[in-house]
């Protein structure tokens, strides 16, 4: 399980590199998704006991297994798929009006004025 | 209770998809009951003192507990008061568009739930919720300009929502709970018997920093606050701005401070120093009205946070105090900076003149707001700054560090006089044209207008102030600020030179942004684990 964990340590550093370095748009949420994935992989390893029963009252004997990061879990891949999402389809916006998806070109062209 | 707790949360989510799916305007006007009806609750809720139950009947640290008291019933009121105006200001040209109703009415419902739960996965939850849905709002022109506002918010905020959510992990392997009356009572027994805390519950402590700081717009990852609230329609910067990037003061009251870590304060201290300082100092060189503002926000958030770090001398009362009052001003500066940019077409402070004669309600509203942000005796901008004043005089910090931090609040207070002289060069100068505002907007901005004048008084009264304790020496230092700040203004500032113009356009790198992240994260992880 020590494997697991390290190797989650580890990609969640990787995805943290690639957000920092990434120059494309896309590639930033990938490696966002990719620590978002990580994340998971780490608590789901911290949670998971060898040999005890599934977290159903009735179904097995001695102790369980505690539901709680499994119930966590489920809910940040939900979150992540949405962030996911919402991310990908403003990038598809992005390369629309900049015909761009290098934040350099994105953030340097002129924006034009607003009045509200 | 319980129901009318769920109430607060769901009705307004409810609500809102109703509008979106009866698809009439005649049905949306009832929007303004429903404000009324949750305002209604608010009020009733506060009235009832500090009160806590666990949803669905569970024992306590089983279920979701949620509760109501210490500050996160200035939260309570602020949304109350945030939705009452956003909705008045957007009624006018967003009257017809169903889907805004939803998220906001969704975004309303998160914001309470995220004030009212003690459990600290579901914060985590509400936080990206808010997140996602404020991304949304952003970019809710759909231009290029606010696409890319959008995106860059959901990244930098999701990233140190990921953050968060690892110090989640560390905390809960080490207490066992999710309960935040729990994880504080686990606190406050390992405190009293004098145990120091463990590497995993230091390696929360920073992963929770990381997040408060961008979810504070500290230096350096503070670059997506000016790009976001500039760039948002206006009713969305208002609201966020006053309300949303206040949700990581929240995060610090009920998550941070609770570590009681004095290394993690002094920290805390420094990061509210810098953001204080590089706000005001990039907003004194902004011609864009909303821009400028938005610095303003950093600034003044930074200020918030230096207040909060001297959570052991006063409880973080200078801070919240504070936290309190911007919303109010910053509320209505924004509203009236978007009310001022439609009139004249233009965002360009220079190109605003004669506000006073043209639109004399709009012109005191400005007025107001200005005095207000910068820390004019008797008006309640001024009540956080003096408890944070004090409160950093008589904390636990050596005197070097109080008169360090003293001549700072001097500088950032001076920064912001001379920022917003240009407003007050706006608000005269001929008359240009005849303008109104539209009734929505009107009752907005009087509304928000009206709280700022009469919170000062109530303010007094309830934390016990006395308003002519030490008055003819903040009078003298108030009017020394505004005329060195109106003689820079004066000398060397209105006539644009291209250094300043330089400064205010400068963007910084998207990569060095990125990269202050990753220093951020690994400086707080070497002084709060290693260190």
């Amino acid at each position: 399980m020590m494997f697991v964990t390290v190797t989650a340590c580890l990609v969640i550093l990787i995805g943290l590199y690639g957000i920092v370095t990434s120059r494309q748009v896309v590639k930033t949420i990938l490696c966002m998704n990719l620590v978002q994935t990580a994340v998971i992989l780490l608590l789901l390893s911290l949670a998971s006991r060898t040999g005890s029963a599934i977290p159903i009252i009735g179904m097995g004997t001695g102790g369980m297994v505690d539901p709680l990061p499994q119930a966590m879990m489920i809910t940040a891949i939900v979150i992540g798929a949405s962030v996911t999402a919402l991310g990908l389809f403003m990038s598809g916006k992005l390369f629309h009006y900049y015909g761009s998806l290098d934040w350099r070109v994105i953030f340097h062209k002129d924006t034009f004025e607003r009045t509200d | 209770m319980e129901a009318l707790m769920l109430t607060l949360i769901f009705l307004p989510f409810l609500w809102g998809l109703l509008i979106f799916l009866v698809d009439r305007v005649g049905f949306t006007r009832t929007v303004f009951v429903e404000q009324v009806l949750l305002s209604g609750l608010v009020f009733w809720l506060l009235r009832q003192g500090e009160v806590s139950l666990v949803l669905g009947g569970w024992p306590e640290g089983i279920g979701i507990e949620l509760a109501s008291g210490g500050f996160g019933r200035l939260f309570l009121i602020m949304t109350a008061v945030a939705f009452m105006y956003v909705y008045s200001y957007l009624w006018h040209q967003h009257q017809g568009d169903h889907k805004l109703f939803l998220f906001l009415g969704m975004l309303q419902g998160a914001l309470y739930a995220l004030y009212l739960t003690r459990d600290l996965f579901t914060m985590y939850l509400m936080i990206e919720v808010i997140t996602i849905l404020a991304s949304i709002l952003i970019l809710y022109e759909r231009d290029a300009v606010s696409v890319r506002a959008g995106l860059y918010y959901l990244i930098f905020n999701s990233v140190g929502m990921l953050i968060f959510l690892i110090g989640v992990i560390a905390l809960y392997t080490e207490v066992g709970t999710l309960n935040l009356t729990r994880i504080h009572a686990w606190f406050g027994a390992e405190a009293a018997a004098g145990v120091a805390l463990s590497v995993r519950a230091r390696f929360a402590l920073a992963c929770f920093m990381t997040t408060f700081a961008v979810k504070t717009a500290s230096f350096p990852v503070g670059g997506w606050l000016p790009v976001a609230h500039g760039y948002a329609p206006t009713f969305i910067s208002a609201l966020l701005s006053g309300l949303v990037v206040k949700s990581g003061l929240f995060l610090y009251v009920n998550v941070i401070a609770p570590f009681g870590s004095s290394m993690g304060f002094g920290i805390t201290l420094v990061l509210g120093l810098c953001a204080a300082l590089y706000g005001v100092g990039r907003a004194i060189f902004q011609t864009d009205i909303k821009r400028m503002l938005a610095f303003h926000t950093v600034s003044q958030v930074g200020l918030m946070v230096i207040g909060l770090s001297m959570y052991l001398a006063d409880g973080g009362l200078g801070g919240m105090v504070h936290a309190f009052n911007h919303f109010m001003f910053k509320s209505l500066l924004f509203l009236a900076a978007g009310a001022l940019a439609r009139m004249y077409g233009t965002r360009n402070l220079t190109r605003i003149h004669g506000v006073m004669r043209s639109n004399p309600f709009l012109g005191v509203a400005v007025l107001v707001g200005v005095l207000a942000i910068s820390g004019a005796p008797w008006m309640i901008g001024s009540v956080g700054k003096t408890l944070i004043k004090y409160s950093v005089a008589d904390g636990l910090l050596t005197p070097a560090v109080v008169r360090w931090v003293t001549y700072a609040l001097a500088l950032i207070n001076l920064g912001t006089a001379m920022s917003f002289s240009k407003w007050i060069a706006m608000l005269f100068g001929p008359r240009e044209k005849s303008m109104k505002l539209f009734g929505g907007k009107a009752f907005a901005i009087g509304m928000m207008t009206v709280l700022v004048v009469v919170l000062y008084p109530l303010e007094v009264v309830v934390l016990g102030l006395d308003p002519l304790y030490k008055l003819s020496s903040e009078v003298l230092t108030y009017l020394g600020y505004v005329g060195a700040a109106l003689g820079v203004y004066w000398f060397v500032l209105r006539d644009k030179p291209p250094w300043a113009v330089q400064l205010g356009r400068f963007v910084p790198d998207v990569e060095m942004a990125f990269f202050g992240m990753l220093v951020l994260i690994g400086g707080l992880h070497w002084l709060l684990v290693l260190g």
